[in-house]
């Protein structure tokens, strides 16, 4: 094996001969292939999947090797495409750098020297991503912080509107138009109250504080908060809460993260509608309280499965995940001494495709 | 004789509030103040028996105004009210020998209810020291 874990690469040429045979020879070195032999299928096969690296012909018929170049950098500006040109014009090449390709190499090809080159880009690639993804969490945090001062600051004025109108309440006759009114004024500051708690509820994750936590109510906390993400997105909910669901001890606000990056991500998968479903029940004889938390969506590729619960891997576009909601999840799970792992299936391998995240702790007798 | 409470909190809205809650619901006397170095001045004076003060204020924040009362007045009661709902602002409140602390936003009752919780701590603080007084020697602990 080449790496760790295999590097997945696109060959784009209209030679087929030449396609099959460097295939099979990087497919002997680790390497997983996919190939395209003209320009368009090249574009649809980038949009559809991640490639670590795109090896591109430059002279195919229909559009040239510079086109798919430009369409695929349009798509996707990251992405790492290393040219070949079979007439060594420097002009060409230097053409296709200047529309972002990571680097060039003369046919004919030799083998170890397109290795290296992919390795380099694959490498160039992995840094860029992570300083992305940095100044990303970076940025984050830095917005946390903010939203929490903000919060804060707004719970003044609010404590003032609360105040007055509980006072008022007492002074206007129960049957004016004023107390229905002010009614109405408290239910709503009542509902600023609840966004501000729940915003810095979240802020204040990293603050560990061990404490009787009753699972069902940390569940419904968080759905609480995604509730209108997930009407507009039409997810229904199928919640299967045990009533008899032991208490665990831990840190509401951390186990509140963990399932919120869950869900979130469930969300995030089931674009157009689906369900969610989120289940608990005492496992173990009792000794375990199991948590299940299920989606409809397109389940995960069988080659990320091994990377979902490592920092900064994320299938989502730049800026909208950082990649560290599951490798949270997990750590959390793990200082509490419980286990997370997820079953999924993807189209491909079932009618009802999903994935299913199952996390248990243990409970403290 | 009722006793005497000093407000201190630098919203002026939120300070009418507190004194609206106090004098319709209790029968305490009540001075407020949004200048935190007047109420030092005031509670320097003498005379009020409980102290409630808002945690961030402009000038002198809540902890500091209780560090200086506390250099003067080891006895008086002092409630700290913020919306720094977190450890470290209760922590250091209490280790500031704060009687209690109050998270914004606050229901009337939690306020009244602590109110009473300090002047009744407040009378039998006093109540002690008569009699340790009137039994002439100080107690074995």
């Amino acid at each position: 094996m080449e790496a760790d874990t295999p590097m997945n690469i696109l060959l784009v040429d209209d030679e087929v001969d030449f396609l099959n045979v460097l295939s099979k020879r990087l497919e002997a070195r680790g390497f997983v292939i996919d190939t395209a032999t003209n320009g368009n299928t090249a574009i649809a096969s980038a949009k559809d999947k991640a490639f670590d690296v795109i090896v591109l012909d430059l002279s195919m018929p229909d559009i040239d090797g510079i086109e798919t170049l430009k369409r695929i950098k349009k798509d996707n500006p990251d992405m790492q495409v290393i040219v070949l040109t079979g007439h060594a014009t420097v002009e060409k090449s230097v053409d296709a750098m200047k529309e972002g390709a990571v680097d060039f190499l003369e046919k004919p090809v030799d083998l170890s020297k397109l290795i290296e080159k992919m390795k380099v880009a694959h490498e160039i690639a992995q840094k860029k991503k992570i300083e992305q993804q940095m100044a990303h969490t970076e940025k984050l945090a830095s917005l946390g912080t903010l939203a929490a001062g903000i919060a804060h600051e707004i719970n003044n004025p609010l404590t003032i509107i609360l105040g007055f109108t509980d006072l008022m309440l007492e002074k206007v006759p129960q049957d004016s138009e004023f107390y229905e009114l002010l009614k109405a004024v408290e239910r709503q500051g009542q509902n600023a109250k609840r966004i501000v708690e729940n915003l810095l509820g979240f802020a204040r994750y990293t603050e560990y504080r061990e404490e009787d936590v009753d699972i069902n109510k940390n569940i419904r906390s968080v759905l609480a908060v995604v509730e209108s993400v997930l009407t507009t997105n039409r997810i229904s909910v199928n919640l299967d809460l045990s009533g008899s669901l032991p208490i665990i001890r831990g840190s509401f606000g951390e186990l509140q993260q963990v399932f919120f990056n869950i869900i979130n991500n469930a969300i995030h998968e089931m674009k157009g509608g689906g369900t969610l479903t989120v289940a608990s029940r005492a496992v173990d004889e009792g000794k375990r309280v199991e948590i299940q938390i299920a989606d409809t969506g397109p389940g995960i590729k069988q080659r990320e499965r091994a990377k979902i619960f490592d920092p900064f891997f994320t299938t989502k576009k730049v800026g909208e995940g950082t990649g560290l909601g599951l490798s949270i999840a997990y750590g959390i799970i793990d200082k509490h001494g419980g286990t997370i792992s997820f079953e999924t299936r993807t189209r491909d391998e079932s009618n009802a495709p999903g994935t299913k995240f199952i996390i248990t702790l243990p409970v403290v007798k | 004789m009722p006793e005497k409470l000093l407000i201190v909190d630098d919203e002026p809205d939120m300070l009418r509030l507190l004194q609206m809650i106090v004098r319709e619901k209790t029968a305490y006397e009540v001075t407020t103040t949004n200048n935190p170095l007047e109420a030092l001045g005031l509670a320097r004076k003498g005379g009020f028996d409980l102290l409630i003060t808002d945690l961030k204020m402009p000038g002198l924040d809540g902890i500091e105004l209780l560090k200086t009362v506390r250099e003067f007045d080891a006895d008086i009661p002092i409630i700290i009210i913020t919306a720094f709902a977190t450890s470290e602002a209760a922590d250091a409140a209490m280790e500031k020998n704060a009687f209690d602390f109050i998270t914004k936003p606050f229901r009337k009752e939690q306020i009244l209810f602590t109110i009473e919780k300090a002047i009744k701590w407040l009378r039998t603080q006093r109540e002690n020291k008569m009699l340790r007084e009137s039994l002439g020697k100080e107690p074995s602990q």
